[in-house]
Formats: structure tokens, sequence, C-alpha cells
């Protein structure tokens, strides 16, 4: 049996990761030690991530049986750091190796991978049968189009440029404000073909090549000419843009249905499945049986991807298993949390899930502040911010106070036993634990909690919270639910405009001590502002 | 060589490196540089970037790679409420055109082989060759040594081993001297080499520069 570390230093979401025997002991991004988001900060090394991961996890890099960096290797800080005693990962097949490993999925599954281009691929296409992978197919950079690449540059073009000429939304961060906006606008021929003009797809290809340049170029040239100038102009672009990359996306699978017709469960991985939408559109498929989608989905997960497909070459990781949840960051006892809380002025008790259940019920915002901090963009109920989801003005009350400008309405978070009830379709649920996928809401539910519902498609992306799984997230909600009659509760990432998401207790303490949640429930105890 | 589309004014020169020059009424054109390759279908994307032709910061097009390739270059332009618009499709072709060949190298024999290969080169691509050696025999095999050599050359290559020289932004692998790196998916030993120089014989320098290996 054998202890793996994984290692990203790639030019954006550098990471960290580690397996042994079979088992994720840590994984950690940088941005949530360094304190920079990742599209502010590239071509990092994954220095700070290493290293906590060794101190909490009592492990040592040096002595671990194997050290393996995924491609795009830095490799003056490989060398430096382990002297080269290291093997390296292709990108795309850590993404498609953490996707069809984590998916708990049997029998004759796809795990597909895209993005911005990664070690010379914008794509890869694996075919997976019990726990065997086959490459079908790659995509190379040099020769084909991507869909991230579209949105990374209209992203970064959308909201014009700062002095420096960046754009003043950020490149593999602000993808979800445009994903956001689309569902405001509305169908627009002519910018729907001027943005095809920059990719289209045939026969299993996205094509031409050099996405990012031709959407730079076309961004750019819309921005001068004012298509971007106004908000409403944004929702219509971000609609035709939402709408071009599902219909391209959908006809590429339709294609790929016919060449593997009995493979009806997939899986993803890459920077373009963190658009919920698109999931959204693909779980809808009638033939699609099941999707899955690596809840690390972009390049932060590439670190555990490579451990786990070396973890499978050594026969450890033998089958695709499910996740119990993506808490793989360091946890706090409640004496370290209590020690660190005496630096601020602080009221403690102890945590009783009915009387939070009443407070939020009241309308408080709660801070959430459990076990090891999740691995991957979302807040997923160990560093979340909870509300109740019944208040139409939670989105821009709680806006307001993060200082955020988010665009997409916040995600609810729902009882197992209740989701059948709320949205629409049931299925793809496991994935939904990790709140990957857009659902859409039934009409019934759509007025009773519009804090989490998209007002103009009526979708949400919920976050199925198991009792076997997540125990005190089950409690919390099931004692909102006995008081409201709703089992659903509003969850945000815990944190603040333009930082990531809160690691360690004296950051969520920083966040209570400045008024902005109103309690703080950090493992089993309840902290206030006196 | 000069092309006119609608109102945009290109000049395109092989010569020494690819470059594309133009002025035209719009502010900003895209420039593609791809290269097909052998048995595959579809040209790989090697360089683009925009160029604005009526004052800016890049106000031309050039990728100074001196050896053969089977060089596509793309212009495109904006167009209102249409997008992106390809106006111009240019292959590289010296079909019956002057090509220069500049052979460096002390070595009567290596140059024999080179001469060999250059012969080989413009059977292939029917080119009207000017060859220039340092050993007059064998600069008399090609009657175009007795041409006026002012004439528009179409393309120039340089055969010989030459250290890189340039200190072009692009290079940015410092491990390996001279490799040179295109956009994440494409890298050159040097604009002069394909391939590092100082491992290959004599044969497969000649054959890399004038892409017949």
């Amino acid at each position: 049996m054998s202890t793996i570390f994984g290692f990203y230093s790639g030019s954006h979401s550098a990471n960290s990761a580690c397996v042994k025997d079979g088992q994720i002991i840590a994984a950690i991004e940088e941005e949530r030690l360094n304190r920079i988001k990742a599209g502010d900060n590239y071509d990092i090394n994954c220095v700070k991530s290493s290293s906590l991961i060794q101190e909490y996890s009592n492990l040592n890099i040096e002595e671990a049986d194997y050290r393996i960096f995924v491609d795009p290797v830095s490799k003056k800080f490989a060398r430096e750091i382990f002297k080269n005693t290291y093997e390296t990962c292709s990108h795309h097949d850590a993404h498609a190796y953490g996707a069809y490993f984590t998916s708990g999925m049997d029998g004759k599954v796809l795990s597909i991978t895209h993005d911005g281009g990664g070690e010379n691929s914008h794509m890869k296409i694996y075919t997976c049968v019990d726990g065997k992978m086959t490459l079908f197919r790659q995509y190379p950079v040099k020769s084909s189009g991507s869909l991230s690449s579209l949105w990374g540059f209209s992203t970064s073009s959308i909201m014009g440029y700062n002095q420096y000429y960046e754009g003043n939304w950020k490149m593999c961060k602000d993808e979800g404000k445009l994903m956001g906006m689309s569902a405001d606008g509305e169908y627009d021929e002519t910018i729907y073909k001027m943005l095809n003009s920059v990719i289209d797809y045939k026969d299993l290809r996205f094509f031409p090549s050099n996405t990012r340049w031709k959407t730079k170029f076309l961004c750019d040239m819309m921005f001068n000419e004012g298509y971007f100038s106004t908000k409403r102009k944004r929702e219509i672009y971000s609609f035709n843009l939402q709408k071009l990359t599902n219909d391209l996306f959908l006809r590429f699978l339709s294609d790929l249905h016919k060449i593997f017709p009995d493979y009806k469960k997939l899986c993803f991985s890459g920077g373009l499945f963190s658009n919920v939408k698109l999931n959204q559109k693909i779980n809808e498929i009638d033939w699609v049986d099941e999707i899955y989608i690596m809840p690390p989905m972009g390049d932060e997960g590439l670190s555990l991807g490579a451990c786990i497909k070396k973890s499978y070459e050594l026969g450890e990781w033998d089958k695709p298993k499910k996740l119990h949840n993506v808490f793989f960051g360091p946890s706090y006892t409640n004496e370290q949390i209590y020690s660190i809380s005496k630096s601020y002025n602080l009221e403690r008790k102890k945590y009783i899930p009915s009387e939070i259940a009443f407070e939020l019920n009241e309308g408080k915002i709660i801070g959430w502040f459990q076990s090891g901090s999740e691995h991957g963009p979302r807040a997923l109920g160990a560093r979340s911010i909870l509300v109740r989801p019944t208040d139409v003005l939670a989105h821009s009350v709680l806006n307001k106070k993060l200082k955020r400008d988010e665009t997409m309405p916040f995600a609810p978070i729902v009882m197992s036993e209740n989701f059948d009830e709320i949205f629409f379709p049931p299925k793809s649920k496991y994935a939904s634990e990790f709140m990957t996928i857009c659902f859409e809401t039934k009409q019934e539910w759509v007025e009773r909690i519009p804090a989490v519902i998209q007002k103009s498609d009526k979708t949400a992306r919920p976050q199925i919270v198991c009792k076997n799984k997540l125990p005190k997230f089950w409690d919390i909600l099931n004692e909102y639910y006995i008081l409201s009659n709703i089992p659903v509760l509003l969850n945000t990432s815990f944190n603040l405009h333009n930082e990531p998401i809160v690691e360690n207790p004296t950051q969520a303490f920083n966040i209570l001590d400045k008024g902005i949640i109103d309690k703080l429930v950090i493992e089993d105890y309840v902290y206030s502002n006196k | 060589m000069y092309i006119a589309i609608n109102e945009e004014r290109i000049i395109l020169n092989f010569d020494k490196g690819i470059l594309l020059r133009m002025s035209g009424p719009d502010q900003h054109y895209l420039v593609e540089l791809r290269e097909y390759v052998k048995n595959d279908e579809i040209p790989y994307i090697v360089e683009s970037f925009p160029i604005t032709p009526r004052g800016g910061y890049v106000n031309f097009f050039k990728v100074p790679i001196e050896f053969y390739g089977d060089w596509e270059i793309i212009l495109y332009k904006y167009v209102p409420n249409i997008g992106i618009k390809r106006i111009l499709t240019h292959k590289y072709c010296d079909y019956s055109k002057l090509v220069r060949f500049n052979l460096f190298t002390k070595d009567y024999s290596e140059c024999q082989l080179w001469v060999e290969r250059v012969k080989e080169y413009i059977k292939i691509h029917g080119c009207n060759p000017i060859v220039e050696t340092p050993f007059d025999n064998l600069n008399k095999i090609f009657p175009s040594y007795y041409n006026n050599l002012s004439v528009d050359i179409y393309k120039t290559y340089n055969i010989g081993r030459f250290p890189k020289e340039s200190q072009d932004y692009k290079t940015l692998d410092h491990r390996k001297e001279g490799l040179i790196w295109f956009g994440n998916w494409k890298t050159f030993w040097s604009y002069q080499h394909p391939r590092k120089w100082t491992e290959l014989s004599s044969l497969e320098i000649v054959d890399d520069i004038l892409g017949l290996s």
C-alpha cells in the first residue's frame, strides 16, 4: 500500500493532494492559504498547500512512495523541492481519472474533459467499463476549438478593462457571473451568429482552433461598438453565449451517443463543467441516465485526480467510488477554536440546532464552519453562510453585506428526502450533493423559496444533503423544516467579495467581528458578538 | 507580394520570417499563422495576434521563422452584426518564384551534400533558385548564379548551423538555450532550426531547414 502526493502548479489554481492506501487523505487549493483568488494570481506554485498537507496529515512528501506533478510542470519548482524524484501525469488524464473514479458509476461510462487548454489539449474522451479506462479521442489545442476559451475571454472583456488593460472581470474566476446573467437575457440571432463565427461544431470536433484570440478579438470589437454598454446588453450577450455553448455541446454529445449508444452515464471534469446551466441541459437529455461532475471540476482538482490515477495504476483504487463529502482540508478542534476566539470580544454557547433554526427563521445570517474545508469552488457545508430561503430580498441584502456582485442566485440546500418534491428531473442526485447541476423548480415551490430560485428561468442549483453523509448539516435543515415547513435553506460560500472561501477559524471570526454575519456555528459551539 | 481586397491593401513577405503589413479602413485586424503538418488535413495554429495597421503598439504581424513550413496565413476582420470574417487566406507556395539558398559551410563535402538536397527541393517545389555557397564550382551548377541578385526574392533559406540570437519575448524556456515556445503548444529549437542543430547530422540539418525530412 502506498502514499501518493499530487501537485499542480499551473498558470492558475495551484493545489496539492494526498492519497494513502486508496483513500483520500487531503486536498487543498493554494488560494485558500495565500488568500488570493486563483483568477487573480497566475503562475504560482503549490508551496503552501503542499506544506500544509504534510503538517496536518503527518505524512512526509520526501518519504512518500510517489510524488506526481500534473502537467504543465513547473520544473524549476519540482527540481528544487524534489530533486527530480517525481513522476508526471497528463493534465486531462488527471481530470478524466479524477472524475470517473469518484463517480461511483458502474457499467459503461464516458469520461469527458473540456477546458481552455491544459498540456496541449482542450479535451479528451475516455470510454470506461467497470473500472477500465480507454482513451477514445484527444483534441489538441493546436487544431481544435474550446468552449472554455470562449467563456474565459468573454468574461475578461465584457466589463471592460482597467488602466493596465486587465479585464475588470477575470478569466478563471468570474465566468459564473456571466453565466448568472444569462438567464435574464434573450435570444438575439445576430449576437448568436457573431459568437458562432468564433467557434462551431461538426463531426465530433469543435473548430476552428485559436478560440482564445478570436474571442478576444471579437469581444474587444463588440465592446468598442457598445454591445456591452448596458446591463441589458450584457445579459443578452451572455444568454446567447450560454445558448451557443449548450447547442454545440449537446450536438457533440448526440453524435457521441451515435458512436456509443450503450454509454448512458457521463462523467465530466475541466473548467467548462463549472457551468451548471450546461450541466442542467446535459442532465435533461432523454438518453442520459446519469451525469456526474467532479466536485473540484477545474484545475483545482488536478492534484487529486493525479493521485487517484496513480492509486488506480497501483491497484489500490480499483473501481469508481462515491465520495462521502469533499471536506479534504484542515479541520480544527473545539479547543483550538476556543483558544483563537479569545482574541475577539465574543460570546460562546453550546450549539443547539433548534435554536439556530429559530434564528434562521427569524431572518438571521448564520456562518457555518465545520470539519475540514471543502475541496473545490463550492461551499458544501463546511464553510458556508446560511440564510432562510423565503426572503426575496436575501440576494441583495447578502450581496451588500458581503460586498459581492454575484449575479447568480444563491444556492439552496435541500434534504435528500424532499428533493423530488421540489426539483426536476429526479436524476443525477449524487452529482447534486456537490452543487454541480441546475434543476428546474416545480411551480408550487417557486414562490415559497424565492431567494434561491433564478426568477427568469425558475432554476436553482441545489445541494442535496443526506443524513448519513452530512448529519449535522441535515439536522439544521430538519430543524428549520420543523419550524417553517420548508426543507430548504440558502447556502452561500463563507467569504467576502474577491476573497477565497475562509479556511481557518481566524478568518471566520474576522467576518463575525465585522458584524457581517449574526452568529457563527463553529464545530460544537455558537459564537456571537458581545 | 501585394494583395488588394476591397479597401484592404496587404503586403505579404515570407523572405526573412513571415511578415504581413497592411492598410485598411479598420482599426483592428486579426492575423493567424497556421501550419499544415504531413498527413493531417487540419492545420495547426502556430501564432496569432491582432494588429492595428492605422497606428498602435503592434501594427504588423511578424513571426521570424526562417525554415520551411507548409504555412498558411489568414487575415480576419470584424464585421458588425456578422462577427469575425476571414478576408484573406494565403498558403506559402514558391512554385515559379525566386528562392534564394545561402549555404553556410566551409566543408566542401558537406556543401556538396547540401547542394544535392537543394536540387531535391527545387525539383519538389518548382521554384527558380538563386544558390550561393563558399565554393565557386558549386555555385556554377545553378544558372541562377549569374542572375541579378537585387530582384524580388520570395524566400531565402539560410542553411547552416545557427546559434539562436533572437531575444524574442516568446523564448520562455531558459533551461534550453534556443528553444522557442509558441503559445503553449508549439516549440521550435530556433527560428532557423526546427530541431536542436547540435544534435543533427549534415543531412538532417539541411533536410530540417528545407522541410525534406
